[in-house]
């Protein structure tokens, strides 16, 4: 071969590697377009406790990976959450990242095409989740998923305050009827048995749907919400209600019942100046970081020795993440959640005394009184969300919230509660 | 001597526009227009724009989550307040509100204006210590109360107690028939302060030789103050009557805080049950429908009040 042949190949080599850079370096060009960066907006309502704790240790762990992608967190107050979601969601100046409370809230942004479609996400790591029906049936929407459990809340436990049963030789009790037999005993000798503040409608629906579910079970309540058989006003509903009254016209329940607010009530309780108080999971999620101060001891919430769904309970998914479709940097949301719903992501929030819905990390990670309420949870056989969840809002947000109150009140009887909850939802329905 | 302005005036005249309009334009016009816009544009902007919005959504249906959404219903909404028992009960507790904290208002601001007027000890510290409810955010207000009031961390019923009346202890915001007077009190309590101000400033205008007058003709302290006193004030009483009017028919914050509405809509007034509708129950529209005639009520007393309760003579 000679000289000059060699520098027409080396030529022709040059050549032909000039063209094929394009080639070689497209997918590293695509590659690093492809790597989100920028700011995440996300939104949440962890405000207190855990949560607060939680979401603050998860930003810390993500912001410390310096990788491109930076948290933005506004925290709202519960209160305001849901209205100031929709505002940002229908003015068009949604977060990056979105946390909500599924179910009716999933179904509402989803039908007005304001949330993306996670289907896919979920079919690649649903592996991953605990509880799974659970969880998509607050994500679901006409077949499809739309965002990704977060936390289970359950409301199944009754929170004690063991020197005050001790100092009235009341053991705690196992079943509905010694939980009877304890208040009266309290009240007997002038005590509170209950701390309850009924004010915002959501915890008397709680200790409604307590009994709901040991009447009615949660297939039961489904029937009636979703109008295939059963109704509010059938009898084992209106018994619901009757025995929620009980607890009032019995003055089981602090003076305030009616008009004292959650914080009041829970107040009363961690005062020392009542014996019981009945509240979801959430109570205890922050006690590893600031312990109460007083001793508390969690029981499982009194069965009726009649209860005709000896293993049904309430429960729901309170907090799920989606993206909103008008966010900015869709893309970095994904990311941070995709990592937020990690083993690595999900160990933070359950370590904070969340119950993380990602399977494992509870049992690996969390505080032994979360990992207690989380066996409890997942020996049950069927758990029934929050129905103001799945009721129309304004059924459950009016009918039954206000409905408890007028209980409390005497204002309404258990039929007539029962009766508007069924008016108003077949209302909804035409 | 006889004075001759005409030519002054004509001159005057012939250098200046014919018309009025165009006078005011050629001498302050250009002056005012500075002035004027940045007001112009916020009033535009945060009233008259969002106020636009609700009446044209009051026509509407719409959930509140995408604004493609949102679909013409004609007079649907204000049909569906008529079967509305809950905009009715409102509506009755709007009114009685109205009634109940305008006349405490406007009694309480004036009697205690009268006393203070009087140029009593103390009288200037009392001033600022009525004044000072008024200066405390409603929020604030609320949640005080709300802690004042509760039958078991608060401190009334305990107090009632201690003194021997402890049959009137009770539930005080968690009681139908409780609540709502309770909250027009309180409502009173926060607003009297301004008006007593207001009501101040009107007694300090009134010149001391009409009292004079009326002392040298043997009237009496409370002759003054029937007499001379009283009339004068009544332009004064018209407008602190129609602003408390117009405050206690917005009245949302108070009501919000205390009692949500409850218990059972004992408390429920006319804005917190629109925002339930709007915010809660994801029905704009209606939610809009009830401000609206929230709205027009509010528009027929100012009305009243500006066309009926305009003094013709006052010092």
């Amino acid at each position: 071969m000679t000289k000059h042949t060699h520098a027409r190949t080396l030529h022709l080599l040059v050549v032909v590697l000039v063209l094929l850079a394009p080639v070689f370096t497209a997918p590293m060009r695509g590659s690093a377009a492809a790597q989100p960066s920028g700011e995440v907006k996300l939104w949440t309502e962890f405000t207190a406790g855990g949560e607060k704790t939680g979401i603050e240790a998860l930003i810390a762990a993500w912001q410390a990976k310096n990788n491109g992608v930076s948290i933005n967190h506004r925290p709202i107050g519960n209160e305001q959450f849901f209205t100031v979601i929709r505002t940002g969601i229908a003015g068009g100046e949604p977060p990056d990242l979105l946390q909500w409370e599924g179910y009716q809230q999933t179904r509402d942004f989803a039908k007005a095409g304001q949330i993306v479609d996670l289907t896919e996400w979920w079919n690649t790591h649903k592996a991953n989740f605990d509880l799974q029906d659970a969880a998509e049936r607050a994500c679901t929407f006409e077949g499809k998923i739309y965002c990704v459990p977060y936390t289970y809340h359950t409301g199944w436990q009754v929170y004690y305050n063991p020197a005050i049963l001790e100092e009235n030789g009341i053991q705690v009790p196992t079943n509905y009827e010694e939980f009877l037999a304890a208040a009266e005993t309290l009240k007997g000798n002038g005590v509170t048995p209950i701390a309850f503040g009924g004010k915002d409608g959501w915890p008397g629906e709680h200790w409604y749907m307590a009994f709901l579910v040991q009447r009615c079970g949660v297939a039961g309540v489904y029937s009636a919400i979703e109008g295939t058989g059963a109704k509010f006003t059938d009898p084992c509903f209106v018994q619901a209600a009757a025995d929620f009254q009980n607890l009032v016209e019995k003055e089981y329940f602090s003076q305030g019942a009616a008009s004292d607010d959650y914080g009041t009530a829970q107040a009363i309780f961690l005062s020392g100046q009542a014996a019981f108080f009945q509240t979801g999971s959430w109570f205890a999620s922050g006690w590893d970081q600031t312990p109460p101060e007083i001793e508390i001891g969690i029981m499982p919430f009194p069965r009726m020795a009649d209860s005709a769904f000896p293993n049904d309970v309430t429960g729901a998914v309170t907090h799920t993440f989606g993206i909103p479709t008008a966010a900015e940097n869709p893309e970095a949301a994904m990311a941070v959640l995709d990592w937020m719903a990690s083993p690595e992501g999900a160990a933070i929030w359950a370590q904070n005394g969340n119950l993380s819905m990602v399977a494992g990390a509870v049992d690996t990670s969390a505080p032994q009184t979360i990992k207690d309420l989380w066996t409890n949870v997942k020996a049950a056989q069927a758990a029934l969300p929050w129905i103001e969840n799945e009721l129309p809002p304004g059924v459950g947000e009016d009918k039954v919230y206000t409905g408890t109150v007028a209980l409390i009140t005497g204002d309404m009887t258990p039929e007539q509660f029962s009766q508007s909850i069924q008016e108003a939802l077949d209302a909804s329905r035409t | 001597m006889e004075i001759n302005a005409a030519p002054v005036a004509e001159v005057a005249a012939a250098r200046l526009p014919r018309t009025s309009t165009a006078r005011f334009w050629h001498r302050e016009g250009l002056l005012l227009i500075p002035f004027l816009t940045p007001a112009l544009l916020f009033y535009a902007v945060f009233l008259l724009l969002p106020l636009a919005g609700t009446i044209a959504l009051s026509f509407t249906e719409w959930s509140g989550f995408n604004v493609a959404d949102i679909e013409w219903v004609g007079l649907a909404n204000f049909e569906e307040l008529g079967n509305d028992p809950i905009f009715w009960q409102s509506l009755r507790h709007n009114l009685t509100f109205l009634f109940g904290s305008v006349v405490l208002k406007t009694a309480v601001a004036l009697l205690l204006a009268l006393a203070l007027d009087q140029n009593l000890p103390f009288s200037n510290f009392f001033r600022g210590v009525y004044l000072m409810p008024t200066v405390i955010s409603l929020v604030v207000v609320g949640i005080v109360f709300t802690l004042v009031l509760s039958p078991s961390l608060g401190l009334v019923n305990p107090l009632l107690e201690a003194i021997g009346l402890g049959d009137y202890t009770r539930a005080w915001l968690g009681d139908p028939d409780t609540v709502l007077p309770l909250i027009i009190v309180i409502d009173a309590w926060h607003g009297f302060g301004l008006y007593m101000f207001l009501f101040i400033s009107r007694l300090i205008a009134i010149p001391q030789d009409l009292h004079d007058a009326a002392f040298v003709d043997g009237a009496s302290g409370v002759q003054d103050i029937l007499h001379i006193t009283l009339p004068l004030m009544k332009s004064m009483v018209a407008m602190v009557v129609l602003l408390a009017a117009i405050e206690s028919l917005k009245m949302f914050a108070l009501v919000f805080i205390l009692t949500r509405g409850g218990p059972n809509h004992a408390s429920e007034v006319l804005s917190s049950w629109a925002y339930f509708q709007g915010f809660t129950a994801n029905k704009v529209g209606y939610g809009s429908a009830i401000l609206v005639v929230l709205l027009i009520i509010t528009f027929i007393l100012a009305y009243i009040q500006v066309t009926r309760f305009q003094p013709k003579d006052e010092y």
